[in-house]
This record gives structure tokens, C-alpha cells and sequence, in this order.
């Protein structure tokens, strides 16, 4: 479903002194990664580490410098838009929707933007607006809703035409330790787990990459450094700090 | 789905709406006011009749139209950038060329009714007149006029996105058209110089074609020739438009700035 083969990408930083050359910042060196069907992946790692980079590359959004990536068998870089097609994309930035429509009518944006035919966009929208519980905003500004809201829209948004990979960058980022729990148990349970969707959860909450309950990818200076499941949160601490200090005690 | 998604935008900020009427109005009535001072027979306009405030009008409502489509693109993408939701739509399986021609769509709306309202206001309410115009020429003039400045609009936008600010053509065209193009003053009142940089921009064959078919009713044939030079810069400016917006969005995906502004 995610398959990520030795990618690299490196970002040239443009220097704030004109004259001067600027910086080359190495994001992603030779991260190898595979998550399956109906797998949970959290991908864990520090600022910095490459995470939200090997997260847009598979979504298609920066292109990498060298390696494969392909999802749903639909290679990023060679078909971009049939990759798009069969991914959900869900961030942490609740900016990437539009406030001054209402939830319905930035449901019904998206839907027609991921070609959903308009006969079946309607009756679409009207049940992820039920699924995601969400109905008695559906006709309210989207500028007037809560963190919590936002973060439902964004999911359900995501998964509004029905895509069969879910990649989500940090989707907690404002949401309170409640709020963060339903979310995961959500997509532990319903997204991965009954309907069978392959996720990728991007996130520096250890304890919400346990709580996913799938497999737990660490990445460290661009590379999956990591791959398994840890016992717990603290097993999970201990691994990236010893990889951290240059001396881990676990490899997979 | 896109046009409804910037006509509802644009509702929701309904005080807008009456400050763009305010806008019109306050425009249209200033340059009537200059062509009363100047009275009917202006020397330089024998070629429109003499009537100065038919003539600006002209300039003024198509002007208007014309920069839409150089300012739609770069304005899209810029906006996008700002509200932080280019990235959710570049996720999409939509090519980002139909999103941004959607936005092109609503803004052709929007932009006629002002034109709608610059000859309201003009002819039933001021003394602007277009008696023999050559209504069927317009849409042909409209849509070759259009097609040059959206690949003018394309380059410009590839700009916002390639290097973020500093987009010289909307500065340039800007310039050129409100100058070189016409829009206030005839073009034939130049200095030979400026008079061939004149030549150069598309603007102005639009505006001369615009009002040789408006106020002088010319016909087909004595449009032709300027009818050729703006199709032969639609069939330059097109594709070098699309191409660069291409360069600048695979540019930007590669140096991973897509959402940076």
C-alpha cells in the first residue's frame, strides 16, 4: 500500500546574506519504509528528523532527489495524480481549509476536487458530515468552529473519497489530550481497523504512536532507524534516545 | 464546484460589494468630469469621434477586464499560499491548471459586471455614447484579448511560485498597460519611440480594437489586421505560459517550498 525505497531529498536553503552560498540541509537519506493493508504505522522521530518530508513526498507535494515511492502501486513521482487519487491527506494545520465556508461546503469542494461524481457527492458528504458527528455544524462557517471540529472536518475530508491510504502530518497538533485520545482510538479502530485502511501517522507523541496500536517506525536523520513494536512508551523513549546519543540498544 | 466555492467566498464579505460599486462610480464620474473640462472636440481623438469620456470609458471598463486574467493566476496562488490551503488542493487528484482557471472563470464574472457597470453608469446616466458600435466583433476581441494576458497570467503566477515576491510582469504590465496600452490617452499621441514599445504589448491591440469596434463601428476587415498580431501573441504567450507555470510548480516541489510565501 506505502512503499517508501531508499529516499532521499536534500533542500537547499536560500541565505538571508545574497552574496554568500546557501546551505544544504539533508531531510530524508535512504528512508526505507513499508506500511500494508489495513496497517497502523505511527512514524515517530524528533524535529527535524524527516518526518513531514517523507510524508509530502508520498503525498506527492515535494519531490524527492533519489529513491522510489509508491502508493497503492502508483509511483509518486511518475504518476502523480493517480497517486493522489488513492491517498487521504490529513495535517495538523487547521488553515488548510476554508473559514469562511461552511463544513458542508468545504466537504463538497474537496469532494468535487477528488472527482467524486456530482450525483454521488451530496449523499456522500451529508454521511461523512453523520459519521464524523458533525451535522449540526454542516451549515456553519468553519471560522466558527472548535480545534475539535476542524480536526473532524479534516478527517473527514480526508477520507471523503473513500481512499485506500490514509498519511496524516501531526493531526493532534491543536488538539487537547482528550480530544487527542478519541482521535487516535478512531483511527485505530474504525479507519485501519474496520475499514481496513492502510495510515501513516506522523507524530512526536510517543504515547499516541503506542496508542495506535500498530507497528512504530523511528526516523533519525532521515533514515527509519527503527521498525516494530515497542512494549510500551517507555521502551519507545529509551529506543530514540539511545539513537539520539549514537548508541541504541535495539535495532530492528 | 470552484466557481460556487469564490462566489460564496465573495458574498461573505458583503461589504465589498459596495465599495467596488463605490469604486465604479467614483472612477466613472472623475473621467467624465476631465472630458467635460476638455469638451467635445478633442484634437488627438478625430480618430474616436473626439469624445473624450466614450473613449476613456472604453479604456477604463476593458482595462479592468484585461488585468483579471494577468492578476487571476498569481493572486490564486498567492492566496492560496496565505490561507495556508494550496497544499490540501495540490493533494488532489485536480490538475492544479483547472482550479486555477475556475478561479479565472469567477473572476471573468465578477470583473464583466463591473464592466456591465462602467457602461451603465456611462451611457444612461452620463453622456457616453456607442451608437454604431460593432457588437459582433466584441467577443472575438474579448476572447483574444483574454487568451494573451492569461499567458501573460501564467507566467506571472509561475513567478509567486518559482521566487515568492518580486514578480516583475505584473509591475511591467501593469505599467505598460495603463501607459503604453492606451487606456487614458491615444496611443497615436506618442513619440515614435514609445510608440514602437507601445507595439509590444497586447493591450494595446485590445483597446484599439475595442474601440475601433465600439465607437467607430469597424468592421471585420478593417479589425484584421491588429485581429492577426493579437492571435500570433496568444499563439506565442499560451504556451510559454504553461510551460513556465509547469517549470516553477515541479521547481517549487523540488526545492520542497510549494507553501512558502
Amino acid at each position: 500500500m506505502i512503499f517508501a525505497d531508499n529516499l532521499e531529498k536534500t533542500y537547499s536553503v536560500a541565505p538571508v546574506n545574497p552574496f554568500r552560498r546557501g546551505a544544504r540541509i539533508p531531510a530524508l537519506a535512504g528512508a526505507t519504509l513499508r506500511v500494508g493493508e489495513g496497517e497502523a504505522v505511527a512514524l515517530v522521530g524528533r524535529n527535524g528528523a524527516g518526518k513531514t518530508t517523507l510524508l509530502k513526498i508520498l503525498s506527492t507535494l515535494v519531490l524527492p532527489d533519489g529513491g522510489r515511492a509508491s502508493v497503492c502501486g502508483r509511483d509518486v513521482a511518475a504518476s502523480p495524480r493517480a497517486a493522489r487519487a488513492a491517498l487521504g491527506l490529513v495535517t495538523g494545520d487547521e488553515r488548510s481549509l476554508y473559514w469562511r465556508l461552511t463544513g458542508e461546503q468545504n466537504l463538497s469542494l474537496f469532494g468535487a476536487l477528488y472527482n467524486i461524481p456530482p450525483r454521488e457527492l451530496r449523499p456522500r458528504v451529508a454521511r461523512a458530515l453523520a459519521d464524523f458527528g458533525l451535522e449540526n455544524h454542516a451549515a456553519v462557517p468553519v471560522r466558527s468552529y472548535s480545534s475539535g471540529l476542524r480536526q473532524r472536518l479534516m478527517l473527514a475530508r480526508a477520507l471523503l473519497h473513500e481512499p485506500r491510504v490514509l498519511l496524516m502530518d501531526e493531526p493532534n497538533r491543536a488538539a487537547d489530550p482528550i480530544l487527542q485520545g478519541e482521535f487516535i482510538a478512531r483511527v485505530r479502530d474504525e479507519i485501519a481497523g474496520r475499514m481496513n485502511r492502510s495510515v501513516l501517522l506522523a507524530t512526536h507523541n510517543l504515547e499516541e504512536a503506542v496508542s495506535l496500536g500498530g507497528d512504530v517506525a523511528v526516523i533519525e536523520k532521515g533514515r527509519i532507524v527503527f521498525f516494530g513494536r515497542p512494549a510500551g512508551v517507555a521502551e519507545l523513549r529509551e529506543l530514540m534516545a539511545g539513537f539520539t546519543s549514537g548508541n541504541p540498544n535495539r535495532r530492528s | 464546484m470552484l466557481f460556487r466555492k469564490d462566489f460564496l467566498d465573495q458574498i461573505s464579505y458583503r461589504f465589498s460589494f459596495f465599495l467596488e460599486a463605490g469604486g465604479i462610480a467614483f472612477y466613472t464620474l472623475t473621467f467624465y468630469f476631465i472630458a467635460e473640462m476638455f469638451g467635445g472636440g478633442v484634437p488627438n481623438l478625430e480618430r474616436y469621434g473626439g469624445d473624450y469620456f466614450s473613449f476613456v470609458l472604453v479604456g477604463l471598463a476593458f482595462s479592468s477586464f484585461l488585468n483579471i486574467s494577468l492578476d487571476t493566476f498569481s493572486t490564486a496562488v498567492r492566496d492560496e499560499q496565505m490561507q495556508g490551503t494550496l497544499e490540501a488542493l495540490l493533494a488532489t487528484p485536480t490538475s492544479p491548471a483547472a482550479f486555477f482557471l475556475a478561479r479565472l472563470l469567477w473572476n471573468f464574472v465578477h470583473s464583466g459586471l463591473h464592466v456591465i457597470g462602467y457602461f451603465i453608469l456611462g451611457i444612461v446616466f452620463l453622456s457616453a455614447s456607442y451608437s454604431r458600435a460593432n457588437a459582433s466583433a466584441v467577443p472575438l476581441i474579448v476572447i483574444l484579448s483574454l487568451l494573451a494576458f492569461n499567458g501573460l497570467g501564467m507566467i506571472s503566477a509561475g513567478f509567486i511560485i518559482a521566487f515568492k515576491r518580486g514578480n516583475p510582469l505584473n509591475i511591467l504590465l501593469g505599467f505598460a498597460s495603463a501607459f503604453l496600452g492606451g487606456v487614458y490617452f491615444p496611443v497615436e499621441m506618442f513619440p515614435e519611440v514609445l510608440r514602437k514599445a507601445a507595439a509590444l504589448v497586447p493591450v494595446t491591440y485590445s483597446l484599439r480594437l475595442m474601440r475601433d469596434a465600439c465607437i467607430n463601428g469597424a468592421g471585420f476587415r478593417e479589425l484584421a489586421p491588429d485581429f492577426i498580431v493579437l492571435a500570433a501573441m496568444c499563439a506565442v504567450l499560451v504556451p510559454c505560459g504553461a510551460l513556465f507555470f509547469n517549470w516553477a510548480l515541479r521547481r517549487a516541489k523540488r526545492d520542497g517550498s510549494l507553501t512558502h510565501y
